[in-house]
C-alpha cells in the first residue's frame, strides 16, 4: 500500500483540483434544490422559507399546459435522440469508405462548423433561410412547383424543422467519436475478410458494425439521462405563440413560468423531476448496455 | 434595443444620483405651513425642535454640518458612459462629489460598484438574503422591490417627502400617483420614481413616395387606411413589377401591443378599452361601472381580431407578422417592403431612416392615427416610470438627499424665483465641465467652432462632457418630468432656428426633424392617452397563474388572426381565461384598486 502511495501520490495530486471543483460546483449546489420544497423567499432565504413538501410537484402534473408540454417534450427528445444516434452512425460510415484523405479532412470540417455556432445566431439565420417570402429553402420548393411551407409558424412543420436543424447542427460533431472508433479498427481483420472474399458491404455488416456497437451504446446510455431535454437554447429562439402547443418544452416552459414570473420553487422543481427521470433512464440502459453488450463502466 | 441600453444607463445614472442627503431647510419649511393653517396648529408637536439656519426664500443654500454621508451603489462598466469623467476622475471622485462637499456638506460614498446590471441584482439580493447592510440610497431592481418592501428594509418616503420635496415635485407624484402602485404597501409610498418623459406615444408612419405615387391621400379613417394598405400590397407601389410588396408591418410575437410597430391606435380606434397579451399586469381598463376589466377579454377585441384577421387574409400584413419581433418586423418596413407602420416619434430616424438607404426616394412620415367607425381615435400611454429609488430604512440623512436632488431638479423646472434653483447652476453645473466661458460667452460644445483656444476645452479631444454620470451619483433617477418636452417641441416647430434656454430645449433641438415633426403629430391630434390602471405588484394569482394567462392569449390572438380558429372562438378563450385564474386575478386587481383609491 505504501508503495503504492509512493509511486502513485503525483497522480492524486493532479486529480485534486477536478475533485474539489467537483465538490464546490456540483455538489454544494445540490442543497439548494431545497427550494424545491419550499416556498422560497429570497430575504428569507433557504432556511427560513416555508416548507410545502411535494406541492410544486403537484403543480407539475395539475397545471392545464403539463401535460402538452411533457408530450411535447418527449416526442421531439425522443426523436432528436434516435436521428442524433443514427444519422452520425451513418454518417461516419460512409465517411470511413472515402479514399481522398483531402476531400474526407475538408467534409468533416464543413460538417461539424454549424456545432460551434450557438442558437441565438442560428435562429437567426433560421429564420431568414425558412421565410415563406424569399426564403432560400421555399424559393427551392417553388421551383420544383411546391407550395411554400410555414415552416415555423405551423405546428407540425415546427416539430419537424427543430429535429432537423438540431440534427444539421450536431450529426457532424457526433461523427467524430465513430470515426475515431472506426480507425482504431484493426485493418488485418479487413485483409483477412478480404481473403475470405467478403464483398465491401458484408464487411461493414461482420466487422465495422459489430467492433463500433459499445461506443454506440454508450453514448445513446448518456443521451438517455438528457431525455426530457428538448434544446432549450434552440427552441426558444425559434418559437413563437403559432406553434406554442406544438413546441412549448419543460425548459421553455420552465422559462417562462420560473425565470420571467419569478417562480425559483416552482422551476426548481421541474428542474429536479426532470434529473429524476434523467437519473432513472441512465440505470435503466446501463443494465440493458451490460445485458446486451456486456459494456460496463465499473 | 439600443434604447433599451440607453434606457439603462439613464436609470442606473438616476439611482445614484438619488441617494444625495438633503439639508436641513425643512423644519422651516414646517414653520411656514403651521403658520398657514393655524387653525391646525398642534402637528406642531411632532418637530423637533432644530432651527433652520436656511432662509426659506433660499433654499438653495442649504448646507449640512457636520458633514452628512450617503452611501449608495451603481452599474457603471466604464465604457458605455463615455466621456463622463476626465483623466484622474471617477465615479467617487470628481467635480460633482467635491463640491457636494464643500459647498453642501455632503459626502457620497459607494458600498458598491459593479460593471453589469445582472450583478447589481445579484448583489443586492444577497444583500436582502444574507441582512447584510443596503446602501443608504439605491435603485431597486423590479424582481428585489417587493421582497424589499416585504421584508422590511426600506424606508416609506411620505413624511420626508412632506418635509423636504421640492413642491413641484411633490405636485407630480400626485398627478402621476396612478403608475406608482408598484412601490406602494398600505398607503404608503416606499420608492421615488424616476419618469421617462412619456412622449413615446404611437403615431403612424407612412411612405408617402408611395402615396404620391399611387395618388393616393394619407388616411384619416380605418377605411381609408384598409384602402392605402390594399393598394401597397397590390398596386406594385415600388415599382418593381412584382408583388413583393406588403402593407402594414406589424410584430405579433407578443400580441398586439409592443415597444415597437404596436397596433394600439386600431384597437382605440375601435374601442375605448385598451388591449395588450404581452403582460398580465396591463392592461386594466377602466369599466363603465368604475371596476377595472382587462383589455384583452373584452368584447371588443372581437371588432380588433377581426380586422386583423381581414388584412392578414387578404395579405395586407406579412404572412409572418406571426414570427417577427418589433426589430424584425421594422426590418422589413426598413426594407421597402412594408409602406406603413404604427409606432413612437423617433422610428423615422431608426429604423425606418434606413429605408433611403435601400431606395433614396424612399420618405416615411407621421401621420394622425386613423379613426374608427364612431370617430373614435387614441393610442395607449406608454410607461412613465423607469425604475425607482429607495432608501435604507436606517437611513438618517434623508433631508440631505432631498437638498441635492431639489437642486437639479429646480434646474431641470428652470422656473423664476424658485427658492430651490442654485443660482451657482445658472450656467451649467461646473464650469470648464459642461460648459466653458470664453469672453463672457457661455460655450456648451463645439468648443472648436466658437473658437475656444484649445486649452480651455473639457477633454483634450474636443468632445462634450456628458454630466449625467458626474451629477446623478446619488439621486439614481433622472429629474426628468413627464411631458415636460412638450412646450420645447412646439417651439421648434413654430421656428426650427429658435434658440434653446433650457436643457430640455437643448435636448429637443438635438432631434432629427422629421422626429421633431413626429412629435408635433403626436401632440396636435389631441389624443387623451389610454392608461393602465393596474399599476400595482404582481398579486398572487398573477404570480402563480399569470404566464399561462399571457400564452394563452396570445396564442388565442394569433390563431384567431391567422384563421385557424373561427371568431367564436373568442369566447371559449374569455371563459378558459376565466375559469384558469383571470377572474381571481380581476378580483385581486380590483380589490388593490379600491385600496390604493381610498
Amino acid at each position: 500500500m505504501a508503495s503504492y502511495w509512493r509511486k502513485t501520490w503525483p497522480f492524486h495530486l493532479l486529480l485534486l483540483p477536478a475533485l474539489v471543483l467537483v465538490i464546490i460546483f456540483a455538489y454544494i449546489p445540490l442543497f439548494g434544490a431545497a427550494i424545491a420544497f419550499e416556498d422560497y423567499q429570497p430575504w428569507l432565504g433557504i432556511k427560513g422559507s416555508p416548507w410545502v413538501g411535494f406541492e410544486h410537484f403537484r403543480t407539475i402534473f395539475e397545471y392545464p399546459d403539463s401535460k402538452q408540454v411533457i408530450i411535447n417534450t418527449l416526442i421531439i427528445a425522443s426523436l432528436k435522440l434516435v436521428f442524433n444516434l443514427v444519422i452520425p452512425v451513418i454518417f461516419a460510415l460512409l465517411l470511413n469508405e472515402v479514399v481522398n484523405t483531402y476531400f474526407k479532412r475538408v467534409v468533416q470540417t464543413l460538417v461539424y462548423l454549424p456545432h460551434f455556432l450557438s442558437w441565438v445566431i442560428l435562429g437567426g439565420i433560421l429564420i431568414d433561410l425558412l421565410s415563406t417570402e424569399g426564403g432560400i429553402v421555399n424559393r427551392f420548393l417553388n421551383v420544383l412547383g411546391m407550395k411554400s411551407i410555414f415552416f415555423l409558424g405551423d405546428g407540425q412543420w415546427f416539430r419537424f424543422t427543430v429535429i432537423v436543424s438540431d440534427i444539421w447542427k450536431e450529426f457532424g460533431f457526433s461523427a467524430i467519436i465513430f470515426l475515431a472508433t472506426l480507425v482504431g479498427i484493426d485493418p488485418s481483420l479487413y485483409e483477412a475478410a478480404e481473403i475470405d472474399g467478403a464483398t465491401r458491404w458484408q464487411q461493414v455488416v461482420n466487422i465495422t458494425l459489430p467492433l463500433i456497437l459499445p461506443i454506440v451504446i454508450v453514448v445513446a446510455t448518456l443521451s438517455l439521462g438528457r431525455v426530457l431535454d428538448g434544446g432549450q437554447d434552440q427552441i426558444l429562439n425559434l418559437y413563437n405563440p403559432l406553434v406554442y402547443s406544438h413546441g412549448d418544452i419543460l425548459d421553455t416552459f420552465v422559462y417562462r413560468e420560473g425565470l420571467m414570473s419569478g417562480k425559483f420553487s416552482f422551476g426548481t422543481a421541474v428542474g429536479l423531476f426532470k434529473s429524476a427521470v434523467g437519473f432513472i433512464m441512465i440505470l435503466i440502459s446501463y443494465r440493458l448496455a451490460y445485458k446486451l453488450a456486456n459494456y460496463r463502466i465499473f | 434595443m439600443k434604447r433599451y441600453v440607453k434606457l439603462a444607463k439613464w436609470t442606473t445614472l438616476a439611482l445614484v444620483i438619488s441617494s444625495l442627503p438633503t439639508l436641513a431647510a425643512c423644519s422651516s419649511d414646517k414653520n411656514n405651513e403651521a403658520a398657514n393653517n393655524n387653525g391646525t396648529t398642534n402637528n406642531q408637536t411632532a418637530d423637533n425642535g432644530t432651527k433652520s439656519t436656511v432662509d426659506p426664500a433660499a433654499m438653495w443654500q442649504q448646507k449640512f454640518d457636520p458633514p452628512v454621508t450617503i452611501t449608495t451603489a451603481v452599474v457603471d462598466d466604464g465604457a458605455s458612459r463615455g466621456n463622463a469623467f476626465k483623466p484622474g476622475e471617477s465615479m467617487e471622485d470628481n467635480v460633482n462629489t467635491r463640491w457636494m462637499k464643500d459647498n453642501m456638506g455632503i459626502n457620497v460614498k459607494y458600498d458598491f460598484i459593479v460593471t453589469k446590471a445582472e450583478d447589481y441584482d445579484t448583489k443586492i439580493r444577497l444583500l436582502l438574503s444574507s441582512g447584510g447592510k443596503l446602501p443608504d440610497v439605491f435603485s431597486a431592481p423590479g424582481d428585489s422591490l417587493q421582497n424589499l418592501i416585504d421584508a422590511g428594509k426600506v424606508m416609506p418616503l411620505d413624511d420626508a417627502i412632506e418635509k423636504y420635496a421640492h413642491p413641484e415635485f411633490k405636485k407630480i407624484l400626485e398627478k402621476f400617483d396612478y403608475a406608482l402602485g408598484e412601490v406602494k404597501r398600505d398607503g404608503k409610498l416606499y420608492g421615488l420614481p424616476g419618469f421617462f418623459m412619456g412622449d413615446e406615444g404611437t403615431v403612424m408612419w407612412i411612405r408617402k413616395d408611395w402615396l404620391d405615387k399611387l395618388g393616393l391621400q394619407a388616411p384619416k379613417t380605418l377605411d381609408e387606411l384598409t384602402n392605402v394598405l390594399k393598394a401597397f400590397t397590390e398596386n406594385d407601389p415600388d415599382g418593381n413589377g412584382k408583388a413583393d410588396t406588403i402593407g402594414l408591418a406589424v410584430p405579433l410575437k407578443e400580441g398586439p401591443w409592443t415597444w415597437m410597430g404596436q397596433t394600439d391606435a386600431i384597437v382605440a380606434a375601435l374601442t375605448d378599452q385598451m388591449i395588450n397579451t404581452f403582460d398580465i399586469k396591463s392592461y386594466w381598463n377602466k369599466g363603465a361601472d368604475g371596476k377595472l376589466t382587462y383589455g384583452a377579454i373584452q368584447p371588443d377585441a372581437k371588432k380588433y381580431l377581426q380586422l386583423m384577421k381581414d388584412w392578414m387574409s387578404n395579405g395586407y400584413i406579412d404572412k409572418e407578422s406571426g414570427i417577427m419581433d418589433p426589430m424584425k418586423a421594422s426590418e422589413a418596413a426598413a426594407a421597402g417592403k412594408a409602406g406603413v407602420m404604427f409606432g413612437p416619434a423617433w422610428m423615422g430616424g431608426w429604423p425606418l431612416g434606413d429605408a433611403a438607404k435601400v431606395d433614396p426616394k424612399a420618405d416615411f412620415e407621421a401621420y394622425n392615427l386613423p379613426s374608427g367607425p364612431d370617430g373614435k381615435f387614441g393610442r395607449a400611454e406608454k410607461g412613465i416610470t423607469a425604475g425607482f429609488t429607495m432608501f435604507n430604512k436606517d437611513f438618517k440623512g434623508i433631508e440631505a438627499w432631498f437638498a441635492y436632488f431639489n437642486k437639479l431638479f429646480a434646474k431641470n423646472l428652470n422656473q423664476d424665483g424658485d427658492p430651490y434653483n442654485d443660482p451657482r447652476f445658472k450656467d451649467g453645473f461646473h464650469e470648464g465641465y459642461d460648459y466653458v466661458n470664453y469672453n463672457g460667452k457661455i460655450v456648451k460644445g463645439d468648443y472648436k467652432a466658437a473658437g475656444v483656444p484649445e486649452d480651455k476645452w473639457p477633454l483634450k479631444d474636443g468632445s462634450r462632457m456628458d454630466m449625467r454620470f458626474m451629477m446623478a451619483s446619488i439621486t439614481g433617477g433622472t429629474t426628468t418630468i413627464p411631458y415636460s418636452n412638450t412646450d420645447a417641441i412646439k417651439k421648434f416647430l413654430a421656428d426650427p432656428n429658435a434658440e434653446p434656454q433650457t436643457s430640455t430645449e437643448f435636448d429637443v433641438k438635438a432631434s432629427p426633424a422629421r422626429t421633431l415633426a413626429a412629435q408635433g403629430v403626436r401632440l396636435n391630434q389631441g389624443i387623451t392617452e389610454g392608461k393602465n390602471y393596474f399599476t400595482g405588484p404582481l398579486t398572487p394569482t398573477m404570480k402563480s397563474k399569470g404566464q399561462l394567462l399571457t400564452k394563452l392569449a396570445t396564442e388565442t390572438y394569433l390563431k384567431i388572426i391567422y384563421g385557424e380558429k373561427p371568431m367564436d372562438y373568442f369566447d371559449d378563450f374569455v371563459k378558459q381565461w376565466n375559469d384558469n385564474g383571470g377572474s381571481k386575478i380581476t378580483d385581486e386587481v380590483n380589490a388593490w384598486y379600491a385600496e390604493s383609491n381610498k
